[in-house]
């Protein structure tokens, strides 16, 4: 009996370890796995970073485009063509009722935009919200997508539009198997099964999903880039970040998300681990839903603004590791606008104003905090409790309401709330991304433009801008809209915030990337 | 029995109806609590209502949702868009192999704690003992749990905070139990690994039960020791253990499996706050973060699902005790 | 009665919940700052002057907090168990003294309620209701009522078939004079206990709801949500979790001294069945 014990508890124990298990403490579930989509890191780092490939992707750490699924490209003089030829052989994932027939060709890219493009396209997934390629006017940019050859696509735009390549590279884009789309609907299981279940051709193959658990990923042996060293990519789900820093600690994880600012001295002190840093493409902001009352009185969002005390947010939930924020994008982003003012802090200034918007008694309202811990946030409940102490002040009764990460996304799409707490991490280095997805018109509609404001001068000034090339020319209409912002304020901005991403000393190659992305391509465990 | 049986489905049937009213009984349109309220437009809805049978009568949909519930079907999770049954599966065992850690070990320890507290009656130690199990006993589980994370896991890093296991083990899914499952398997270190991160959690779980149980197994005690019967069995020579084990026993263990019962009830709540604290992937966490994330299909399993463990467990210790005492009696 | 404070349990509860009542009281007359007063730049600032108890990681001075949440957690105790006693005592008297089909479909709601655990009940309760102060209160007390109905109810049964229940119905006097001036003295021993198990319980429930972030929302600095914001700070700064929960434990751990005597002095028989 005693031997038996003994056989049993050693004999299983060496083999698990000689294998590269890479384990990353997540601090949110995804909400769905179809890059499609999908708007929030979370989601974007369990699916198109690991399971999916681009056209065109970053260079791992920059800003910069290289070569993804396209092993070139020609773009037309008028701007309005662009042309891709795609690798041969690149090969896509099997699952356990899928096996693909071919490699990667034209028709996966043609359906992969055509699907997002035309509801009425026979794979599009009915009464879908592809929200990103909304978001991001490729509906109106794109007129049509078009199998040339076997390995050749190629893009029709209605308007020349500069940032489109990059648009590329962004997740959203993420190229799906027609083969596999083709599959779902013809054995029933449904296009929802996308979702659940991603096939694509990236590094890692996705194996499981336990909710608010784990999320596990192989190595896809036929990847085109080659077979990568890790053999199993787990990502564990911890939301408390005390939690994650206590595993990182103790070696349970390799990699942590959104460390606690904190923690960080704590953490950087440590010798088993390493803190990488890089200033942050993101910005953080209480939204105001312009289209409820009274955030529709200007003077209102004016007297609110002026009760909330930005330095101290900074100091108590930031620590030393974020900026002030006053513009909707940040300073590493060219035409930022410098000579903006600061945010102001005036509660006498406030009062008044609220008198003069006829709300002398104040309102009481709801404040929608950030259930997860980010680097443009790391803590929602915190910074909603210190602004229920601040508009208390000027009789604003705030209630804080929370839910979780995919229902909170959901419902503020639909514009179900009255203040609300976001951030944004920029997508491709490009200002419209920033402006035009979180401020457009047409942004409402696909439901990212959280303070619902349509701004009819604002909004032509991103068009104009997006329609030509020279980025002088375009700095100059971005300044101009970031003054409309400043003056009609549909926004509390907050803070650009340092991304930092902690990592065991046995993590190699990793990249700390400006999108906040988690990508585990390269990398390896010594 | 036929009176049981007729119990058994009468419970069933007040089950399936309060579950079945929770989602009408939430303000907003139940279609789209159920789907969660996927930026559906007006016939959107209207296909949902047909999908859902929310257009027929109420007794057509209260039928439905009978049969539905005997197959295990509640829908899909709003958060994962699983169906709700397949999360069910893997999270009772979890909440189970927790709960019955906990119970077994605070029982037998509970029960010894009694019987030496009242042996030793009004010395020091009885009174350590009466006093701790006072306070244990008054102990909200959640401030107890923290304060052992703080102790354990924090200051001297001796067991893992949160999870049931390490994330790299996958252990092929058999019963669920990870403890068999990974002996099935001949998996030596996955079943060390479940072991350290039951540790902690079973330890808060069960520190209520224990005091209850240590104070009913002293009082208990105590009182039949006073009794005339074990008077005579003492005057006729008896050896002392020999009284306690066969006759003070006998007749405490009612009154212990009633408090044992009672401790299920403990149990039961004590998982949630445990499972919460430590991250532990079982029911009770499941139907805390649904209620956050207003995800009403699992809230409507999870009401269901409690309902039935609870009535299960009260229905089997009630004929339990009612099939030992008879027994008990004869063998005095 | 002089008996009561005899006995060591009872003595020992009571002192310790005269000293938060003695907090509570305390909280309207004199709190060093407001429990949602944020001080720039004190964050985490240990036990010193002027915050005698230090402040929390948003800059609010701890020891404010505290007081202004034993108003919560006692007031509600208190107030649920009144009213736990006004509705299940009644409802149990009424039960038991008129029984029949009355009794029996009381009886039935009753059992209902008992269908789950009180803090499981509670949850789905605020599941349907939403969460605010309002619905923490409603859930608690509807936990509580069925306990006190079941043992009012058996002590009231038990009461109407004595002597002068009987004769006082044969001289004509109306139920409901009966009920009061009759039933009700004569089963008070049973409420009172069961008032002080009932506000134990509550006040275990409200801090679990709080603890879960289901309870009493913020700013109220409710303990049993405090505790669950200091889950962060275990580390940096342990006694935001270790004040808040030992006030809890010793409120909760004085209200069951306090019916342990009650029951020890009042009615032995009602021992080993808590």
């Amino acid at each position: 009996m005693r031997r038996l014990l003994f056989l049993v508890l050693f004999s299983a124990s060496s083999v698990s370890f000689s294998a590269q298990n890479l384990i990353y403490c997540s601090e949110g579930s995804p909400s769905s796995f179809n890059p499609q989509l999908v708007s929030d890191g979370v989601s974007m780092n369990a699916s198109s970073q690991t399971v999916f490939n681009r056209l065109v992707e970053f260079k791992k750490g920059t800003t910069e485009i290289e070569p993804g699924l396209a092993e070139s490209w020609t773009v037309s003089k008028d701007q309005l063509t662009y042309t891709f030829k795609l690798k041969k052989n690149v090969q896509f994932h099997s699952n356990s009722f899928f096996k693909p027939s071919r490699a990667l060709n034209a028709e996966d890219v043609v359906y992969t935009f055509m699907s997002q493009l035309n509801p009425k396209h026979p794979l599009s997934i009915p009464q879908a919200n592809y929200e990103y390629f909304k978001a991001m006017e490729l509906d109106q940019i794109i007129e049509n997508v078009s199998k040339a050859d076997e390995q050749t696509v190629v893009f029709k735009l209605k308007r020349p539009e500069a940032p489109f390549l990059a648009n590329l590279a962004m997740d959203f884009a993420s190229i799906l198997s027609a083969e596999y789309a083709e599959f779902l609907i013809k054995s029933g299981k449904g296009l929802k099964t996308l979702e659940t279940q991603p096939i694509g051709t990236g590094p890692f193959v996705f194996k499981s999903y336990q909710k608010d658990s784990t999320v596990k990923f192989t190595a896809f042996e036929n990847y085109f880039k080659g077979r990568q060293k890790i053999d199993q990519l787990i990502f564990s789900i911890v939301a408390d970040s005390t939690v994650r820093t206590q595993k990182l600690k103790s070696g349970e994880c390799h990699v942590m998300s959104e460390p606690q600012p904190q923690d960080l001295e704590n953490l950087k002190a440590n010798p088993k681990l390493k803190v990488l840093s890089i200033e942050g493409l993101n910005v953080s902001y209480i939204a105001f839903n312009t289209e409820k009352k009274p955030f529709n009185n200007k003077k209102v969002r004016e007297a609110l603004s002026l009760a909330m005390n930005q330095k101290n947010y900074i100091d108590v939930i930031y620590k030393s590791q974020a900026q002030a924020a006053k513009n909707p994008i940040p300073p590493s982003m060219w035409s930022y606008a410098t000579a903006t003012a600061a945010v102001e802090y005036n509660l006498e200034k406030a009062k008044k104003l609220m008198a003069e918007a006829g709300f002398k008694n104040g309102f009481e309202t709801e404040l929608w905090t950030l259930p997860v811990s980010r680097a443009y946030l790391p803590n929602g409940k915190k910074l909603g409790e210190l602004v229920q102490a601040d508009l208390e002040k000027i009789g604003v009764k705030v209630k804080l309401v929370t839910f979780d990460w995919p229902t909170y996304l959901e419902k503020s799409k639909k514009g179900d709330h009255q203040m609300v707490q976001f951030g944004w991490i920029g997508d491709n280095g490009d200002p419209d991304n920033f402006m035009n997805v979180l401020l457009g018109c047409s942004a409402i509609k696909a439901g990212s433009n959280y303070a619902r404001w349509c701004d009819q001068k604002f909004d032509q000034l991103l068009q104009k801008a997006k329609s030509m090339t020279d980025q002088k020319k375009r700095s100059q209409f971005y300044l101009e809209a970031q003054n409309i912002f400043n003056q009609e304020k549909p926004w509390f901005p907050i803070a650009y915030a340092k991304q930092n991403k902690v990592i065991s000393t046995l993590v190699q190659g990793y990249k700390i990337d400006p999108f906040g992305h988690d990508n585990f391509e390269g990398v390896s465990l010594k | 029995m036929i009176a049981k049986i007729f119990k058994i489905l009468l419970s069933f049937l007040f089950i399936t109806l309060v579950s079945f009213s929770i989602i009408r009984l939430i303000p907003g349109d139940p279609a789209q609590n159920i789907i969660g309220e996927r930026g559906a437009s007006e016939e959107r809805l209207i296909e949902i209502r047909k999908n859902l049978g929310l257009d027929q009568p109420l007794l057509m949909q209260y039928g439905h949702f009978v049969l539905n519930a005997l197959k295990g079907d509640f829908g899909d999770s709003i958060s994962s868009k699983q169906p709700v049954i397949q999360e069910f599966k893997v999270l009772f065992p979890a909440t189970f192999e927790l709960a019955a850690t906990a119970l077994i070990w605070s029982s037998l320890l509970g029960i010894g704690l009694g019987i030496f507290a009242a042996i030793r009656r009004n010395t020091f130690i009885d009174y350590l003992i009466v006093s701790v199990s006072t306070v244990g006993f008054a102990m909200p589980v959640f401030w107890w749990g923290l304060v052992c994370i703080f102790v354990f896991a924090v200051q001297f890093m001796l067991f893992p905070v949160s999870g049931r296991i390490d994330v790299i083990f996958d252990i092929p899914y058999a019963t669920g139990f990870y403890f068999i499952d990974a002996v099935l398997a001949g998996d030596g270190a996955a079943f060390l690994s479940a072991c350290r991160h039951i540790v902690l959690p079973a330890f808060v779980l069960g520190t209520i039960p224990l005091a209850l149980v240590t104070r009913v197994t002293r009082s208990a005690f105590i009182d039949i020791s006073k009794e005339d019967f074990i008077r005579t069995a003492r005057a006729k020579g008896l050896s002392s253990s020999r009284i306690i084990f066969k006759h003070i026993f006998k007749n405490a263990l009612p009154q212990i499996l009633t408090a044992l019962g009672l401790s299920l009830g403990h149990l039961l709540t004590g998982a949630i706050m445990t499972e919460t604290l430590f991250s532990w992937p079982g029911l009770g966490r499941w139907i805390v973060t649904s209620i956050l994330a207003r995800d009403y299909p699992v809230v409507q399993a999870g009401l269901f699902y409690s309902m039935v463990i609870v009535f299960a467990v009260n229905f089997t210790t009630d004929e339990f005790v009612k099939w030992v005492n008879p027994r008990l009696k004869e063998s005095l | 009665m002089k008996n009561l404070f005899a006995n060591k349990s009872f003595s020992v509860g009571f002192t310790l919940l005269s000293f938060f009542a003695g907090l509570f009281l305390l909280s309207f007359l004199i709190t060093p700052f407001g429990y949602n007063q944020v001080f720039e730049g004190q964050t985490l600032l240990p036990m010193q002057s002027p915050y005698f108890l230090g402040t929390d990681d948003l800059g609010r001075d701890l020891f404010s907090r505290i007081l202004i949440g034993s108003r919560l957690s006692l007031g509600i105790g208190l107030l649920v168990g009144l009213l736990s006693v006004l509705i299940g005592a009644s409802l149990g008297l009424i039960a038991g003294y008129f029984k029949g089909r009355t009794d029996y479909w009381i009886c039935q709601v009753m059992n209902a309620l008992q269908a789950l655990p009180s803090l499981l009940l509670a949850l789905f309760v605020v599941a349907i209701l939403g969460q605010s102060l309002l619905n923490t209160i409603i859930s608690v007390t509807l936990v509580s009522i069925p306990v006190m109905f079941r043992l009012v109810r058996t002590a009231a049964i038990v009461e109407a078939q004595k002597d002068y229940i009987v004769s006082a119905q044969a001289l004509g006097a109306s139920p409901l004079r009966i009920l009061k001036s009759h039933l009700l003295p004569n089963c008070m021993t049973p409420i009172l206990v069961q008032t002080a198990v009932c506000c134990s319980e509550a006040i275990l429930n409200t801090a679990a709801l709080g603890f879960l972030g289901l309870g009493v929302p913020a700013p109220y600095p409710e303990w049993g949500t405090m505790l669950s914001d200091a889950r962060n700070l275990i580390e940096t700064a342990p006694r935001l979790m270790i004040l808040p929960g030992t006030c809890l434990l010793l409120l909760i751990l004085g209200m069951q001294l306090i019916s342990d005597g009650l029951r020890d002095q009042l009615d032995p028989k009602l021992r080993n069945r808590s």
